[in-house]
């Protein structure tokens, strides 16, 4: 177990490498941050200056070199653009991007793991076809288009919640609502699909001979047994959340990761770009070695390694 | 029957979500103003940055030495009651006294001098400094004296000097503070001597300034002025009709009609100074386009008028040049070019391509994501209007970065729309520079009559002489065909009807004059 989780954390931090790696090229790509800096009217000696002072003239693997070596130390790079290191920039919009996070996963998941065994259970009934038909709509609808109407409907026509910002509970309602209508489908078909896959299964059948009743039967049987594959989709589905999630944080105008990425995108603020992946990427690597380590809790029969 | 359920379902629900909304702010309370702005400040050091969200929030919080009447855009008393050019490369400016920053430190020459040596300093990197090269030094006479001194003749050293500015405009800083803090923690605490002062700043969604007391222009007439950031424009609208938001910017054509049936809303718009979105041809890179006649003939396939009335729904007005009237310097003579398709079809043939025959297709460049009010549907309709004489367009969109960098790329396209707007420059001096002479990055056009005149324009102090020269360049410019006809858009703001405050010059949301109805 601790020689595989070792090895597993070495496969991680090599694939954070690699990362960053390609982040660091593919920003370059596209151009540096001199020129959207400066006012479009400085002469061309100064745009040149600045690019020389700020080592953007030199090869590639030099500068990569460089960041490497700061890296190592702790410095990610100092933001042209906001005037800070690149660090602090993301820190203070991670709280934001971790609330809206948690809130739409807990949501996602109090809709759809009751969703998806309800339709298990009561398979191809009116109610089955109801929910499924219901969590595929929420998933079809444009997130921006939901997002929008919400805030006329609630707050506009109602006056019920805040249009718009962070700060209270009220204010996290429909961004969360927002983006659990399009994370639900996705979990509750696939409870759905495992839920019915085990409900067929000898063992189950046994249980019930036992005369366990229904709930337990479902819920410590069935159920635990149907996890892995949905807890493999949970995590993927957090790491997305936790990615920012552009549209209905501009939409709200929720002050998360994904608006930051997308303007440091277009800034060309290099640090702020590859401080973000890089963040993003380490909590995506972290969640799925947590999946791993779920999936032996959860059966014992895995071998890891 | 089934209505009832419906509407049943309705109250549920919403009666669910009032226990929760009622911990949704109240409407704002008097003596408090937020606007709603699409974009966050990216640091509050104004000499760090060419942003309009910075300098938006900057300009009431920090002052120069001069302020601009912003009706006549002339100049007034600002930290500086008075100015006088001594000689040709030395400009004196008499200092206000008593005046003190937000924490205590006192203004005077030596920050002055601080101030203008930071944006000078190689090593501060400040965005401003390649705009003010001209500027030399800058000498303490006495407490309240100083002279800057220039290296070469600079009429608009002024403009440097005037706030509320823009970029290149020097703001004056508090040095004892910097010297004390540092550079980051001022960008993220800054302090002036402005209207207003920063008591808050959470990164992403708002910045709330609070009135300074002692301004020497006067105390403001509101407390807190919060900006908030909302990205989303159909939001913006919302918080405005939720009064949630007391002042939006940027309301989307389109949601004007929405604003105007509310009572409790209302509609305030003005002209954007600086440049307007024009489209420029390539004139550089020989061609059809090196052809004044191509490029006349083009120029009269546009009807700007209706591209004003239509695309923009009135929320523009056409133009001869893409100058802004109320700057120093524009030439009114000059009439409005008018839509002729015989001209653009006889010109064409004269020049050897009767119908567009032997023009290869055009390739104009443009920036996506709205920076320009209907951009995208200009430069439609412009590719539209040249198919008809015969000539194709090829539309060529990018985001902003990459188009910004295409623009200085003199060689490879053929028609690129520009606009610096907002670009707080209240002389045509930069702007045409800027755009037209050869030797400005962006300009796509090498003409040596042009040229020469804008210089000597830019290098004369005595102010009616250097508008006869301004007045000569435009004439030139105008007689060259270098762009399409020009249009100016408007920017269009929402303002909740309690609140008393007008659009300003240069996509400005200053709150010094703002208030609210009692």
């Amino acid at each position: 177990m601790h020689v595989w989780l070792l090895k597993r954390i070495a496969y991680s931090l090599l694939t954070l490498a690699a990362i960053s790696l390609i982040v660091f090229s593919l920003v370059r790509l596209t151009g540096d941050p001199v020129l959207l800096f400066l006012p479009p009217d400085s002469p061309t000696s100064e745009v040149e200056r600045l690019r020389r002072q700020l080592g953007f003239d030199d090869p590639l693997a030099v500068q990569y070199t460089r960041f490497l070596r700061s890296a190592m130390a702790g410095d990610v790079g100092f933001s042209l653009k906001h005037q800070e290191p690149a660090l602090r920039v993301v820190m203070a919009r991670l709280p934001a991007t971790l609330e809206l996070a948690t809130a739409s996963m807990l949501l996602t998941l109090a809709i759809a793991l009751p969703a998806g065994i309800v339709s298990a259970v009561k398979r191809n009934s009116w109610l089955d076809r109801l929910v499924m038909a219901g969590v595929v709509f929420g998933q079809s609808m444009p997130t921006y288009w939901i997002g929008i109407m919400l805030i006329l409907v609630v707050s506009v026509w109602a006056g019920l919640l805040p249009p718009f910002g962070r700060g209270s509970l009220a204010h996290l309602v429909m961004p969360s609502v927002t983006l659990a209508l399009f994370f639900t489908a996705r979990i509750a078909r696939l409870t759905r699909s495992g839920m019915l896959n085990v409900l067929r299964t000898d063992y189950v059948r046994t249980a019930r001979a036992k005369g366990l009743g229904t709930s337990a039967v479902v819920l410590k049987h069935a159920l635990r047994n149907a996890a892995l594959p949905i807890v493999t989709i949970i995590g993927i589905e957090f790491g997305t959340l936790l990615g920012g999630t552009v549209i209905t944080e501009t939409v709200f105008a929720w002050p998360g990761l994904g608006r930051l990425a997308v303007d440091a995108i277009s800034a060309r603020d290099y640090p702020v770009v590859q401080t973000i992946v890089l963040l993003v990427s380490a909590m995506f690597v972290s969640i799925n070695l947590v999946v791993d380590v779920l999936y032996r809790w959860i059966d014992p029969r895995i071998e890891l390694g | 029957m089934r209505s009832s359920i419906v509407s049943h379902l309705v109250i549920f629900t919403a009666l669910g979500f009032l226990s929760l909304g009622a911990a949704a702010p109240a409407v704002a309370q008097t003596g408090r103003i937020v606007i709603g702005s699409p974009a966050e400040p990216e640091t509050l050091d104004p000499h760090m940055s060419a942003s309009l969200p910075t300098w938006n929030v900057a300009r009431n919080v920090f002052d120069s030495l001069l302020t601009r009447d912003l009706k006549t855009f002339g100049y007034k008393p600002g930290l500086a009651e008075s100015h006088r050019v001594v000689n040709d490369t030395t400009w004196q400016f008499k200092l206000r006294r008593g005046v003190k920053f937000h924490n205590g430190e006192d203004f005077n020459a030596e920050t002055v001098k601080f101030s203008v040596e930071r944006v000078l300093n190689p090593e501060q990197k400040s965005a401003s400094r390649g705009v003010n090269l001209l500027i030399d030094r800058v000498e303490i006479v006495d407490a309240y004296t100083v002279n800057i001194v220039t290296k070469k003749p600079m009429p608009m050293l002024r403009e440097r000097f005037t706030s509320p500015g823009y970029t290149g405009t020097i703001p004056m800083v508090p040095p004892k503070y910097i010297r004390e803090k540092g550079d980051q923690f001022f960008a993220a605490n800054p302090v002036g001597t402005g209207a207003f002062r920063v008591v808050k700043w959470v990164k992403g969604a708002e910045v709330e300034l609070e009135a300074n007391p002692n301004y020497w222009g006067g105390a403001p007439k509101i407390k807190t002025a919060v900006f908030k950031i909302i990205p989303e424009p159909a939001t913006r609208v919302s918080a405005l009709l939720t009064g949630q938001a007391d002042i939006i910017s940027s309301v989307p054509p389109d949601s004007v009609d929405a604003i105007k049936r509310d009572s409790r809303v209302r509609i305030s718009e003005t002209d954007v100074d600086g440049i307007p979105p024009q489209i420029q041809f390539n004139t550089t890179k020989g061609g059809p386009l090196a052809d004044l006649r191509v490029r006349q003939a083009l120029a009269s396939t546009i009807d700007m008028d209706l591209v004003v009335k239509r695309l923009l729904r009135g929320h523009g007005i056409q133009r001869a040049l893409p100058l802004d009237p109320r700057a120093f310097g524009y030439n009114p003579n000059l009439p409005l070019q008018k839509p002729d398709m015989d001209k653009a079809k006889k010109l064409l043939a004269e020049a050897g391509f009767p119908n567009g025959q032997g023009i290869h297709e055009l390739v104009m460049i443009y920036p996506t994501g709205g920076r320009y009010l209907m951009g995208e549907s200009v430069a439609e309709y412009v590719s539209q209007q040249f198919a008809k004489v015969g000539v194709k367009v090829k539309l060529a969109p990018a985001e902003y970065g990459t188009w910004i960098a295409q623009m200085r790329d003199k060689k490879s396209f053929d028609l690129g729309m520009m606009g610096w707007g907002g670009g707080g420059r209240f002389e045509v001096g930069d702007t045409m520079f800027f755009q037209l002479h050869s030797e400005s990055a962006y300009s796509w056009l090498n003409n040596g009559d042009f040229d020469q005149a804008l210089d000597r324009a830019r290098a004369t102090m005595d102010p009616e002489s250097r508008k006869q020269l301004y007045w000569k360049a435009q004439e030139i410019a105008y007689g060259l065909s270098a762009v399409l006809p020009a249009h100016q858009t408007n920017s269009i703001y929402g303002v909740r009807s309690d609140v008393v405050w007008e659009a300003q010059l240069g996509e400005m949301v200053l709150l010094h004059e703002a208030t609210r109805k009692p």
